[in-house]
């Protein structure tokens, strides 16, 4: 397999979670700089792409996003829009938890954001995480257990009782 | 809660994307791979890997030998601590100098300040002082990694006003009335991805640029740009049969080992470039500007392209990795910082011309600082016409951060926010030379974007919010000192601020929780700022937009009794009497989410024959965007129907209408597919122009 065969490969394959990452980080025309960014770099660097690659992209696409200047300025864009997003009437993800979920991962540091997002959203393994944030998956591992503990307190702080309803108050 | 609770949770919090089903197989995904493809193949004919990009990854390779070589024209008087300058530009004061004489406002006589090297000196160790305050054990603080809430800074598109104001032809007699873009400011015309003549529409959509015969409705020309980074969010203005084309900020990985760890290591963004592409003939490149510094914000004002950059000192920062002392660690950066040249916070620049590649500084003598500065961040607007190149940019820079830019036909003000304050900068772009910095001020709170400032009768006029849902403020200041002469707070406690529209002496401010109040204030006496009136209705306004006879359009979203968005609404107010604000008439359209908060260059409004139109996103895949067209009437808002261009892919991802022109008598509604022309009477279809 030639290099631009296994680009396309690599593009069908994984571009879908990239893009999904980049679009709750950024506008839709950044994501999509940022997006062939992240594949002419791994088409650059072929050679040091772990295999499976999802983490290395999803870190590539992290970083890159971080060294824009307007990103920059943006960074907190997924905390605005957790915290402002109001779902809407007849959609899947309309529920009073999800709502609050949103609320309380806004108030989360942008750091523990990342540890949760990754897995919960993106599907990525630990290891692959990891590889994400640039960090051993030991310290992923106890990252997201600290993560998941905040959460969760923000969401009893926020009136969110247990298992069995989606009823949550509002603050 | 267990994890898997939480995970469940969490899954169902997660916003839904354009990227979820099955977006990398769709057409979608075949243009985006095709834009990569083109990359990697200039990289391979270019021989060498991201030259421009790869360039960045060297601090310190420009010597401060540069500094001398775009040293010309006229300069700005360098007011440091503790430099001895003979004539310097006077500076209003912030609120911390109340003193100082009132900036001369006018043409610029040809001052000349001392460029010695005392002076540059003096800037090196003041740039070096206010830096080091700012090191920590990873690099420069920025200030930037805390969340704030509810503050969306303007993005690139993000900014602008009087929509569609009607442009008779100039002088040629068949050149048809036309839309512009909708700019925030009259005489100040803001980058947008299509622009119009009436004769010709240019366009820029998925990194290529066409030229439209409006006349034919044929594409004449196009230029390729997919093979720059940044094509993709490139936006233009366009001055006569010149083009300027501003590709999206370059994005670079640096700090190669420091795996994400922190993401503010030193260095900057792989910088911004700007072409200028003459379309008197097939589109063509005729010289190009690279700055080192991202893109912010540009005007084009009397002729004359105002571009502002932001860039980061080139510090070579170590990352502090977790082993050794963390105090250790900062004392090495600080000491980056103290042995820094003072090239490594000069902005550079390079131009590219007739195949010839130059490097540029910003001289010392052409920077100045506010009073209070950090020394991380410098602006720097660089000012050419497009009729000639963009060869001598004229860069001056101020020692600030920028990330809003607001300008008038004679100012131009650049804002940021660094925790708690907005620190704002003022410009004088009445000539067509270099800018002249007045100075620099600030008021509590974050900007929400460039509508949330106006220059009006001396005055500058600032509406801030704080942290989520504070209560927003609106500050008047003295437009010379930027000093504050009168304030209106505590609008809208416990809410976010959504959208701000000053016209005249009053202004409109919208904040939400669960109903919205629209507030209207009284700045007729700017020293006594008034609230006049207050409304509440269900739903909220993102955008404002003023129409005939005291009425105020909004365009915002409608919520449920449960407070979910349930679709677009449009409002009509009337605002003749400040003190008892109405809604007279609302057109909801449930199950149409439009963007939010709306991108006001995505709304026109054509006054000729009353018609506004909005863009409506959809939420099925397969399905096109539409733009409700609606009829805005003395008292009554009528929906006279929808436009919808036709899909090329069917993947519904890139189809929706991003922007709507009136050129004669007809609509040309523009999507990533394409050019769709429509009867501005009937909304018949007059004639499809497909981007191939």
């Amino acid at each position: 397999m030639d290099r631009d065969e296994w680009l396309d490969e690599l593009f069908r394959s994984c571009a879908d979670r990239v893009l999904a990452y980049l679009l709750h980080r950024t506008d839709r025309e950044t994501a999509q700089d940022v997006l062939q960014e992240v594949f002419v770099t791994a088409y650059r660097k072929a050679d040091e792409l772990p295999e499976p690659p999802i983490g290395w992209l999803l870190g590539t696409a992290r970083r890159l996003l971080a060294n824009d200047n307007r990103g920059a300025r943006r960074r907190d864009e997924l905390a605005r829009r957790l915290a402002t997003h109001r779902p809407a009437a007849g959609d899947p993800d309309d529920s009073p938890a999800a709502v609050a979920v949103g609320e309380a991962l806004a108030g989360l540091s942008a750091n523990d954001r990342e540890v949760l997002t990754l897995s919960a959203w993106y599907g990525l393994s630990g290891e692959e995480a990891a590889r994400a944030l640039g960090c051993s998956p030991s310290a992923y591992a106890v990252r997201l257990h600290r993560a998941r503990h905040r959460l969760a307190d923000r969401l009893r702080a926020a009136g969110y009782t247990g298992l069995r309803s989606a009823e949550v108050a509002h603050d | 809660m267990t994890d898997d609770e939480l995970d469940r949770l969490l899954g169902a919090a997660r916003p839904p994307t354009a990227a979820d089903d099955g977006w990398a197989a769709s057409a979608g995904g075949d243009d985006a791979l095709a834009a990569i493809r083109a990359r990697t193949a200039r990289r391979r004919r270019m021989g060498r890997p991201a030259v421009r990009t790869l360039r960045r990854l060297r601090p310190f390779s420009l010597g401060i030998g540069f500094a001398a070589v775009a040293a010309t024209v006229v300069a700005i008087g360098v007011a440091m601590p503790g430099s001895t300058t003979p004539r310097h530009v006077p500076r209003a004061g912030g609120p911390s100098s109340p003193s100082g004489p009132p900036p001369v406002i006018g043409p610029v006589p040809g001052q000349l300040a001392l460029a010695g090297y005392d002076t540059c000196a003096a800037m090196r160790d003041a740039l070096r002082q206010h830096t080091a305050q700012h090191v920590t054990p990873w690099g420069l603080d920025q200030g930037r990694g805390r969340v704030i809430f509810g503050v969306p800074t303007a993005t690139d598109a993000r900014i602008e006003q009087s929509a569609g104001a009607p442009t008779a032809g100039s002088g040629a007699a068949s050149t048809p009335d036309h839309s512009t873009t909708n700019d925030q400011e009259v005489g100040a015309d803001e980058p947008d991805i299509v622009k119009t003549d009436g004769r010709q529409v240019v366009s820029v959509s998925g990194g290529v640029l066409r030229v439209v015969d409006a006349g034919t409705r044929k594409v004449t020309g196009t230029l390729d740009l997919r093979a720059y980074a940044g094509a993709q969010s490139a936006q233009l203005l366009v001055d006569g049969d010149r083009a300027l084309v501003i590709l999206g900020e370059q994005y670079v990985l640096y700090g190669e080992r420091a795996y994400g760890a922190m993401p503010y290591g030193g260095g900057s963004s792989g910088g911004s470039t700007f072409l200028l592409v003459d379309l008197a003939a097939e589109p063509t490149i005729v010289s190009t500007l690279h700055t080192d510094g991202g893109y912010v914000d540009a005007r084009l004002i009397g002729g004359v392209a105002r571009v502002v950059v932001a860039s980061t000192p080139k510090l070579a920062f170590a990352q502090w990795d977790g082993n050794g002392s963390q105090k250790h660690a900062e004392a090495a950066n600080r000491r980056v910082v103290q042995q820094a040249p003072l090239s490594a916070w000069l902005p550079t620049y390079q131009t590219t011309e007739g195949g010839r590649t130059r490097t540029h500084q910003v001289p010392c003598d052409r920077v100045s600082h506010p009073v209070h500065y950090t020394g991380e961040s410098m602006v720097t607007v660089y000012s050419f016409d497009p009729a000639t190149s963009l060869d001598d940019p004229q860069p001056i820079s101020i020692a600030a951060d920028a990330s809003t830019v607001y300008a008038t036909g004679g100012n131009l003000y650049v804002a940021s926010s660094d925790g708690s304050r907005t620190q704002l900068h003022r410009f004088w772009v009445g000539g067509t030379g270099a800018p002249r910095y007045v100075g620099s001020g600030s008021v509590p709170g974050w900007l929400l974007d460039s509508y949330s400032l106006s220059e009006y009768a001396g005055t500058l006029r600032v509406v801030t919010t704080g942290e989520r849902r504070q209560a927003s403020a609106l500050y008047v200041l003295d437009a010379d000192t930027l000093r504050r002469r009168g304030a209106v707070t505590g609008l809208g406690a416990g809410e976010n601020l959504h959208a701000v529209r000053f016209l005249g002496p009053l202004a409109y401010v919208v904040t939400f929780e669960s109903v919205d109040p629209l507030f209207v204030l009284d700045l007729a006496d700017p020293d006594h700022p008034v609230k006049a009136g207050e409304l509440t209705v269900t739903g909220y306004s993102d955008y404002l937009h003023p129409v005939a006879d005291g009425r105020l359009l909004g365009v915002g979203q409608d919520v449920d009794e449960q407070q979910r968005v349930s679709g677009l609404q449009v409002s009509l107010f009337d605002v003749t009497d400040p003190a008892k604000p109405s809604r007279l008439d609302n057109v909801v359209r449930r199950h149409t989410p439009s963007e939010s908060p709306l991108d006001p260059h995505a709304f026109l409004y054509w006054p000729a024959t009353h018609t506004a139109v909005i863009p409506m996103d959809s939420w099925n895949p397969g399905q096109s965007g539409a733009a409700l067209v609606v009829r805005v009437g003395a008292d009554r808002l009528t929906v006279q129907g929808t436009v919808r261009n036709p899909a090329v892919s069917t993947e519904g991802y890139d189809a929706g209408i991003e922007r709507t022109l009136v050129i004669g008598d007809d609509i040309w509604t523009m999507s990533s597919s394409g050019l769709l022309v429509s009867s501005l009477k009937t909304l018949n279809r007059q004639g499809w122009v497909v981007f191939s």
